[in-house]
């Protein structure tokens, strides 16, 4: 069974970024801050009828959770936003969560970047922000340079480059089409035949750009550098075997690594 | 020949027995065509069917029935003379069926006949044609001379000689004769039953029109013959017959069958046409038909240097037509725009980069959106201004149109509102930034109906469409200048100001925020924190409260980073302000402390008093709520504000990196903590509470916190253990969850005994 992990959205507070739709999805977990924005909610409910929502910390609605824990099989998985953890993201402190809420498999989100691993027999996912939000924690600090170096060149730039990266776009690439690199830990259990059919992207409308004016010059700037990479996760459910898929956006392609888990037998 | 009212019955009735007459005889002329030398009395019985097609009661349709079956009998009679002419001299035949009583069955027979007699070696081509020609003009009964004419036209479609222009002189003098026999039918009965002459005419406008479709797959002739003679006079009788349905139909005819090419290099002698035509006539229809051929063909035709194929400037000279037009007509708004409509996109299509034509489209639109009453419904310029959207080459070109906003708001408000979300949405599906002031304004200008639409709060539909403006807002961005960026955002704020702030103030703040990220050294910095404060202050005025303490810890947050530890300080303290001051929901104020402590936690460059300052202030807070367990919880989580930890995206490391530490003081918010766990009422909640605390102590154990013992952890679990002992003896079945926690951690501390010593000390 599918399930996608998906969070921090932020439309329309930070967000300029879309989502793939991925179809055959059995049930959505999301990790909040999504519901300023009523489409994007209404999008995510018509992914999957079953769809669970805990709180972010920009979400207004008091009465949703703060963390949900939904069993498959005897898997059960935890979800939180993340901004009630303490300290934020770390891993000992998730560990604790876990143990508290009795999770094989903690998701949480809020720092919008995507990361997957195993701890103490726990697995631990964080789908980052799905629109490549921007956030205010604090940056990675290679990536930061990185991209602080591609502003400089865009200043020092004049009009060159105006290629149309398509960042604002829906992510358009069809999973056959995909690299799937097998990023499979010890536990991996793998089964091969993973179809790929299961995932639909988007249908979207990308504006066929005629050559541009020579006359232009404003609209060129077309890439956004300023934000993060845009992810989800989508965990294939095997009894105790997950395998997770990790979706990522980078530079107008659609990048998918795989992480597989298997719960520990219990010793008792 | 007077016409008599006649039942649709006996019309039917008329038609049968002709249709019975037609069969007998062409059974009996094909019976003397099998047999040898009858062919004088196959001719008779040919004459004697041709007779019916004398019919005048009959509908066209009715005739046009007759007129198939007598066309393949005479199929019949021209395959044998065809096939048989070696033994029959057509020059004689032709001559002898001039002797056929009645002047109908004599010319069907003779154009029989004389088209055989065509195809045959050394014929006197020439003379025959002309003969038929002029001898149709026996025939002056609209409807039977159509037909005859039409059968003159059928029989010589293969053969017309292609080497030179007597063909389309020809087939042009059969065109003008009957559209005279066309016209002439709408005047021909009573003056009551004008309609009913009207729908028959439209039931034969095909027969004439057939002539024009002839004439345009020839290939005899030139452009230039097309110019000076053909047009010319297709005109000529288009303009003298007066007639509404044939000015209409006919122009109409030529503007879709002869190539577009032609039709740009004879744009004055088509447009002076339409000038001249009887002032019934809709030319706008015709004019529009015009016009979108034009730009259909050179979009088809991808043509890009129009100077090829026209030296002239088309849109003006249309142009020019459009407000002649306009003077002597009195349009409704919805037949302007679609005139207006069709001129426009041609001239997106031929000068995709004028702009100043659609200008002065738009111009002439908004002086008649002035005078006439526009509505809902049709009659507005909706689709007029959705043009140049839709084929400019990028939808964000609408700001080079200097009159579009001023029409846009012209329109009635629902339609200005429908419009101005569909170019939103059109720009936001569109790569683009908004980079300039020129841009911001012209954009935020455009959608003022939006922006300022202060209704429905609560509404879903409404929320999407301000989620649209704050979409246009994350599309601001000067990479190359950090001051311009800012300016465009205060800008962006002065528009947004009188709208709904608390859908857009959000999308600015982040949007400021993110552009202090990236710039943290530019001078303007304190006055873009500046700029955030105020945001916030307008939101919190309208009673945002929980968002704008979120936005104080948000700029709390990001100031620290880039090391403005003033600001940052502040931030704090518009946070502990909006906290005390205004969140009453305990829910929501548990929450609100442990997002300051989660924040406060990773901040990393303010000074130890400051931090000393802030984060007792926060533990304080937590350790006020009102609530045991909320308090409990934030009171352990708030031990964490004196135990720093690494953050990776900073390079730190545990045992390399320096920490702010006090293991003291972790030891004391554990203590305190257990003290409010201990005084809860509920038995089973303490228990919980109690268990959450020592996983918190087995957290500050591994990190070699030593101010959490051995014997602190063993004391911990012992006090857990009596209270889960002495509550099990009430068989509360509440317990089950805290008593499980309880074993997990009982289990992982046995697990951390295989890897790390000192767990070992741990009892059980």
């Amino acid at each position: 069974m599918l399930v996608l992990a998906i969070g921090d959205l932020h439309i329309p507070h930070r967000s300029l970024k879309k989502l793939l739709t991925p179809g055959k999805i059995s049930q959505v977990l999301c990790l909040g801050n999504v519901t300023s924005s009523p489409s994007t909610l209404e999008f995510l409910q018509n992914i999957s009828p079953d769809f669970q929502l805990v709180k972010g910390e920009f979400d207004e609605n008091t009465g949703l959770p703060l963390s949900l824990v939904i069993t498959h099989g005897s898997l059960r998985i935890g979800f939180t936003n993340g901004y009630t953890v303490v300290p934020r993201n770390d891993p000992l402190s998730l560990l604790t969560l876990a143990r508290q809420l009795n999770a094989d498999v903690l998701i949480w989100g809020s720092s919008h970047k995507v990361e997957a691993y195993t701890l103490e027999g726990k697995f631990f996912i964080n789908p980052g922000s799905a629109t490549g939000a921007f956030s205010t924690e604090w940056p990675d600090l290679d990536e930061f340079e990185e991209s602080r170096e591609e502003v400089k060149q865009a200043e020092t730039l004049q009009n060159g480059n105006k290629e149309d990266s398509g960042n604002d776009e829906a992510l358009a690439a069809k999973t056959e089409e995909l690299d799937i690199n097998d990023n499979g830990n010890e536990n991996s259990t793998d089964k091969d035949g993973y179809d790929g059919e299961h995932i639909h992207p988007k249908e979207q409308d990308r504006p066929v750009h005629s050559v541009s004016d020579d006359e232009e010059e404003e609209d060129g700037d077309d890439d956004d550098l300023y934000s993060t990479i845009p992810s989800f996760t989508l965990l294939d459910i095997q009894g105790t075997t997950i395998t997770l898929y990790i979706y990522t956006y980078i530079n107008g392609e659609v990048k998918v690594d795989k992480v597989s888990y298997r719960k520990p037998l219990d010793e008792d | 020949m007077t016409e008599t009212t006649i039942s649709p019955e006996e019309q039917n009735q008329l038609l049968q027995d002709s249709i019975k007459v037609i069969q007998r005889e062409t059974n009996a002329m094909r019976k003397c065509l099998e047999s040898k030398g009858r062919l004088m009395d196959a001719l008779k019985h040919a004459s004697n069917f041709l007779t019916e097609l004398r019919a005048s009661q009959l509908t066209p349709k009715q005739y046009y029935e007759l007129y198939i079956i007598v066309y393949d009998s005479l199929n019949l009679l021209a395959q044998f003379l065809k096939d048989n002419h070696p033994h029959h001299h057509l020059s004689d035949l032709y001559e002898l069926v001039q002797y056929a009583g009645n002047i109908v069955p004599r010319l069907y027979l003779m154009i029989t006949v004389g088209t055989v007699y065509m195809t045959i070696p050394d014929a006197p081509v020439k003379e025959i044609m002309k003969d038929m020609i002029e001898m149709c003009r026996g025939v002056q009964y609209p409807i039977r001379g159509l037909f005859l004419r039409y059968y003159l036209s059928q029989r010589t479609k293969t053969i017309l000689p292609q080497e030179n222009l007597d063909s389309i002189q020809f087939i042009i003098t059969n065109f003008i004769e009957m559209n005279k026999l066309w016209v002439r039918l709408q005047h021909q009965g009573p003056s009551r039953e004008k309609d009913k002459r009207l729908k028959e005419r439209e039931e034969l406008k095909i027969l004439v029109g057939s002539n024009l479709v002839r004439i345009s797959q020839l290939e005899n002739y030139d452009f230039e013959y097309y110019k000076t003679d053909i047009l010319p006079t297709i005109i000529e009788q288009i303009i003298q017959c007066k007639d509404v349905l044939a000015q209409e139909y006919l122009l109409d005819v030529i503007i879709q069958v002869f190539p577009d090419e032609f039709h740009l290099k004879t744009l004055d002698e088509l447009l002076q046409c339409i000038k001249k035509l009887n002032p019934a006539v809709d030319y706008k229809k015709i004019f529009i038909n015009l016009i979108d051929r034009l730009t259909n063909f050179i979009k088809r035709e991808e043509i890009t240097e129009l100077s090829d194929i026209a030296d002239f400037n088309l849109f003006d000279k249309l142009w020019d037509y459009i407000k002649e037009f306009e003077l002597i007509n009195e349009f409704q708004v919805y037949e302007l725009n679609l005139l207006l409509e069709s001129i426009t996109k041609l001239s997106l299509i031929f000068y995709p980069k004028k702009y100043e034509n659609i200008d002065l489209v738009l111009r002439f639109a908004i002086e008649k959106a002035k005078e006439l009453e526009l509505d809902e419904q049709k009659e507005n310029f909706s689709s007029l201004l959705l043009m140049p959207v839709d084929n400019l080459s990028k939808p964000s070109k609408i700001l080079k149109l200097q009159n579009f906003s001023e029409l846009l708001n012209l329109q009635p408000a629902k339609v200005n509102k429908q419009l101005s979300l569909i170019i939103l949405d059109r720009l936001l599906s569109q790569n683009f930034r908004i980079s300039n002031l020129q841009t911001l304004n012209g954009l935020f200008s455009l959608f003022k109906i939006i922006i300022n639409d202060k209704n429905n709060d609560n509404n879903a539909n409404y929320a999407n469409e301000q989620e649209k403006i704050g979409k246009l807002i994350h599309l601001i961005s000067n990479k190359k200048d950090v001051t311009i960026h800012s300016k465009l955002l205060t800008q962006a704020k002065n528009f947004l100001n009188g709208g709904n702030i608390k859908f857009t103030y959000p999308s600015i703040f982040f949007n400021t925020l993110k552009l202090i990220r990236f710039n943290p050294e530019s001078q303007i910095v304190n006055s873009l924190f500046k700029f955030m404060s105020r945001l916030i202050n307008e939101l919190f005025r309208i009673g945002l409260i929980e968002l704008s303490f979120k936005l104080h810890l948000a700029g709390a947050q990001l100031s620290d980073q880039i090391k403005l530890e003033e600001i940052s300080y502040e931030f704090f303290a518009q946070c502990f302000t909006v906290y005390e001051e205004s969140i009453s929901d305990s829910r929501l104020q548990y929450q609100s402390i442990v997002s300051i402590i989660g924040v406060l936690q990773q901040t990393r460059n303010f000074t130890r008093e400051n931090y000393d300052t802030l984060i007792t202030k926060t533990a304080l807070y937590g350790s006020k709520l009102l609530k045991k367990p909320d308090q409990c919880r934030s009171v352990y989580f708030a031990s964490h504000l004196w135990w720093g930890v690494e953050i990776p995206a900073l390079g730190e490391e545990e045992g390399i990196s320096e920490f702010y530490r006090d293991g003291k003081r972790v030891l004391e918010c554990l203590q305190r903590a257990l003290r409010v766990a201990d005084a809860c009422m509920d038995s089973v909640v303490s228990i919980e509470l109690f268990i959450e605390i020592l996983n918190r102590c087995l957290y500050y154990f591994i990190h070699g916190n030593e101010n959490i013992t051995v014997k602190y952890i063993n004391g911990l679990i012992e006090l857990i253990q009596t209270n889960v002992d002495s509550l099990a003896e009430e068989n509360n079945t509440n317990l089950e969850l805290p008593k499980k926690h309880f074993l997990r951690t009982l289990d992982y501390i046995n697990t951390q005994k295989e890897i790390d010593e000192r767990f070992q000390l741990i009892s059980r």
